[in-house]
């Protein structure tokens, strides 16, 4: 179950996503975001209360992330939630998305980011 | 395959491992250099740990683990096993179960989560390894580490983990291989390729992610490649490794690319095949041969409707002369005869499945109890219907923990008795005349019938004369009935007894106790073979139709061959050449009149054998078992109704409790429900 909240101002639309990201609700998310993709430039995406993510909603992470940078726009993923740190760290993949995290004491302790942690940029849709 | 599918047979490979945990637990307390218990357990929790991570239950395969590790010490000699840890491996078992469960579920509640955490704990500080404060999954890449780093050789792989777009929907998430893979080592890179389409055509459920990892680990490439073998072609993995250079703790890159086409085994076979293998392997086959139950009963039903068609089609008497028609209606009855059987044993499972269950039931109610108590099984192999093994298991725990808690005396009452302070059960299933018989026997005190006496009159149970023991213990089937002098969190409610009767009763079966040879006491439980087709002698006795059980006949015999004036003084004790045979008659029985008895019917149910009055025998047939109320007032003498080929209903009875109801033939005899002349009517 997933639910989308959407505040929007002149300068920015953030989107929070509340509840689990995978196969499940990932058509529902995608359907949900992909219109709104014209009407700003810069989007916050908040993943504080993602509460479980698989490999098919870290791919639509990603895929936005990409799109983003492919159409000359800003995506920002902000409060990223344990389970998205945790498929974060285990796909090396901190760098790739690129954005600023904020480890809380718990997770500073369970995450190492022992790799995938330096800075490369993400490859393009091709 | 769904995902939903995955986990359901998962849900079923995780109750075999962990009921080979429990058991092996239970079998170490007893015989803690038992390594074939020892190898039994660690190789089912290791097993469980890989497939839940297959199958995306984190917090099972994490729990697993550490519960793995702390095993593998116990098989490394470096842990003994004492009570206590005994019992920390069962709470473990336990709390392992639950979480299957929950997580299956789709939720772990917070309780479950905290009482997990606890036991992590627990066998961390068992083991002597403080518990870091990261979780499990963390720690697990510490102890590969520190493995690695101990001294057994590591090598370094690059996997180039390649995935079908339809991976995720046939259930298997890459994510979750891959932190299986850290189970094994140390991831030391990971790199996510994407494969998006250009220009649109972007379809969110499908996988468009490759992956290239580095993992150092101890393990081989078939180990590895072992990983990925549950999705088939859904993956295809390309290992790097060099298995001739390696060197301790170092990283050798550069051999040869090696090809892996999931499941296959990239060198030589290994020696022992890997459990994941086993794993898959098992779900490869458990797809050929899981059968959802309610199918299965369909197919019975339906066999049911064609013995009822074939027999219908037998009265008909079509085709008499003909002998080619003769042979093939015989044809088509051995097939369908056959076909019932198959489909039958299909249902049948060894009570040894419910049997190995109570060992921990003893264990946690004898140290609830403060007593000690062996168990002893006796015939686990027996084969039973499965729904009636369903039905049977509250009813046999309920008799245990009776045993254990009023049955068995305390540890110094027994020393006083001159008995061994260890009490013991014995739990004996056979099959006989068509029953299958389950006695649970004590060494106890036996049942206290002066207490039992002493309630049942409190309670007005008691109305006139002097019960006979028999009577008396039966009473403790009565509802709300006990003698327990407190009520513990064991037993002593009176809630039981009186529902373990009504559930085997529901079963077609039937339950008693007695005093036990020996002293102790005896429940005995009595359970047809299966609840759905029977072979059965139709008989007529007046204007009804009954069924007899085939195989609990012996033979039928004329009554003029028991002489005239029939029985021993008038006693309905009739002379059956040489034997003396206890009659029982049917329109008596059942206040039915107009008969002319001409044949009566030897049975044997048990070690009883009794004669009983029938108009005629109407031929053998199978029929198909339909429930029937009991009928209020009346002892329950039928197992179930049928419907006969010519669409009539006969009752199928219950010989056992039928030979009961007529016990005491001298009574009903004095009370003119016994005949004693040859055509007689009541």
């Amino acid at each position: 179950m997933l639910e989308l909240k959407l505040r929007e101002n002149s300068t920015h639309l953030e989107v929070t996503l509340h509840g689990a990201l995978t196969l499940r609700e990932v058509k529902d998310a995608y359907d949900y975001f992909s219109p709104l993709w014209q009407r700003q430039k810069i989007f916050i995406v908040n993943l504080a209360s993602v509460t479980d993510l698989d490999t098919i909603g870290f791919q639509v992470l990603l895929y936005w992330k990409i799109q983003a940078k492919t159409d000359g726009r800003k995506l920002h993923y902000v409060n990223h939630s344990t389970p998205v740190l945790a498929a974060m760290d285990l796909f090396g993949s901190v760098a790739t998305f690129g954005d600023k995290i904020r480890l809380s004491e718990a997770d500073k302790e369970r995450f190492k980011f022992s790799y995938g942690a330096r800075r490369t940029p993400p490859p393009a849709v091709h | 395959m769904e995902a939903a599918e995955f986990r359901e047979i998962f849900a079923e490979e995780a109750t075999t491992h962990l009921s080979t945990f429990e058991n092996g637990i239970l079998t170490l307390e007893k015989d803690p250099a038992d390594t074939t218990a020892i190898h039994d357990i660690f190789r089912a929790v290791h097993t469980l740990k890989g497939a839940s991570a297959m199958v995306g239950l984190t917090a099972t395969s994490n729990f697993a683990h550490a519960a793995e590790t702390f095993l593998e010490a116990v098989r490394n000699g470096e842990l003994k096993l004492s009570h206590d840890t005994v019992g920390l491996l069962l709470s473990v078992h336990d709390a392992l179960k639950l979480t299957v469960d929950h997580e299956i579920g789709g939720a772990i509640d917070a309780a479950l989560k905290t009482e997990t955490g606890k036991l992590i704990a627990a066998l961390h500080e068992t083991l002597g390894k403080p518990r870091r404060s990261s979780d499990t999954e963390q720690s697990e890449t510490v102890v590969m580490q520190q493995k690695a780093e101990a001294g057994p050789v590591v090598r370094e792989f690059k996997l180039e983990i390649r995935c079908r777009p339809e991976m995720a929907q046939n259930g298997f998430d890459p994510l979750a291989f891959i932190r299986y893979l850290k189970t094994m080592g140390a991831i030391h890179a990971c790199t996510v390729l994407p494969d998006f389409p250009v220009s649109g055509g972007y379809d969110p459920e499908l996988l468009h992610l490759g992956f290239d990892v580095v993992v150092a680990t101890d393990k081989g490439k078939e180990a590895l490649a072992d990983v990925f073998s549950l999705a088939g072609d859904l993956v295809a993995v390309k290992i790097t490794g060099d298995a001739s250079a390696e060197t301790p703790n170092g990283s050798v890159i550069g051999s040869p690319l090696l090809s892996v086409s999931s499941g296959v085994p990239t060198t030589q076979p290994p020696k022992e095949e890997s459990e994941m293998k086993r794993f898959a392997t098992d779900l490869k086959q458990k797809n050929f041969l899981r059968i959802e139950s309610e199918r299965l009963d369909s197919l019975i039903d339906s066999i049911g409707e064609l013995v009822m068609t074939g027999a219908a089609l037998k009265t008909l008497n079509v085709g008499v002369g003909d002998e080619r028609y003769q042979d093939h209606m015989a044809l088509l009855e051995r097939q369908v005869e056959t076909m019932r059987d198959t489909a039958m044993q299909l249902r049948t499972f060894s009570l040894s499945e419910v049997f190995r269950r109570f060992e921990r039931v003893v264990r946690d109610v004898s140290a609830q109890a403060g007593k000690q108590v062996r168990l002893e099984i006796h015939g686990g192999d027996t084969e039973i219907d499965k729904n009636l093994m369903d039905g049977v298991y509250d009813p046999l725990v309920h008799i245990i923990r009776n045993s254990v808690d009023h049955g068995i005396e305390s540890a110094q009452l027994r020393r006083e008795r001159g008995k061994s302070p260890v009490g013991l059960i014995s739990v004996r299933a056979e099959r006989m005349a068509g029953m299958i018989y389950i006695n649970i026997e004590d060494d106890g005190g036996g049942p206290d019938l002066g207490k039992i006496e002493k309630r049942a009159r409190e309670r007005g149970l008691i109305k006139e004369g002097q019960p006979t023991e028999r009577e008396l213990i039966d009473m403790v089937f009565q509802p709300g009935f006990s003698t327990a002098e407190k009520v513990t969190a064991l037993s002593g409610r009176g809630v039981g007894m009186d529902v373990v009767r009504q559930n085997v009763n529901r079963l077609n079966g039937s339950v008693s106790m007695s005093r036990a040879p020996a002293g102790g006491t005896l429940v005995s439980i009595r359970l047809p073979l299966t609840l759905a087709i029977i072979d059965g002698l139709v008989v007529e006795s007046a204007s009804s139709r009954y069924v007899i059980p085939l195989d609990q006949v012996v033979e039928c015999v004329d009554y003029a061959e028991l002489g005239t004036g029939g029985g021993v003084e008038n006693t309905g004790i009739f002379d059956l050449r040489g034997e003396a045979l206890p009659v029982i008659s049917l329109t008596a029985l059942f206040g039915e009149t107009g008969h002319d008895t001409r044949v009566v019917v030897v049975v044997q149910s048990g070690e009883k054998r009794r004669g009983i009055f029938i108009d005629k025998p109407l031929g053998e047939q199978q029929v198909v078992v339909k429930p029937v109320e009991n009928i209020p007032g009346m002892p329950r003498v039928f197992n179930g109704a049928t419907i006969l080929g010519d669409g009539q209903v006969a009752l199928i009875l219950d010989l056992t409790n039928l030979i009961e109801s007529a016990r005491n033939l001298t009574d009903n005899l004095k009370k003119g429900l016994i005949p004693v002349t040859g055509a007689e009517s009541v």
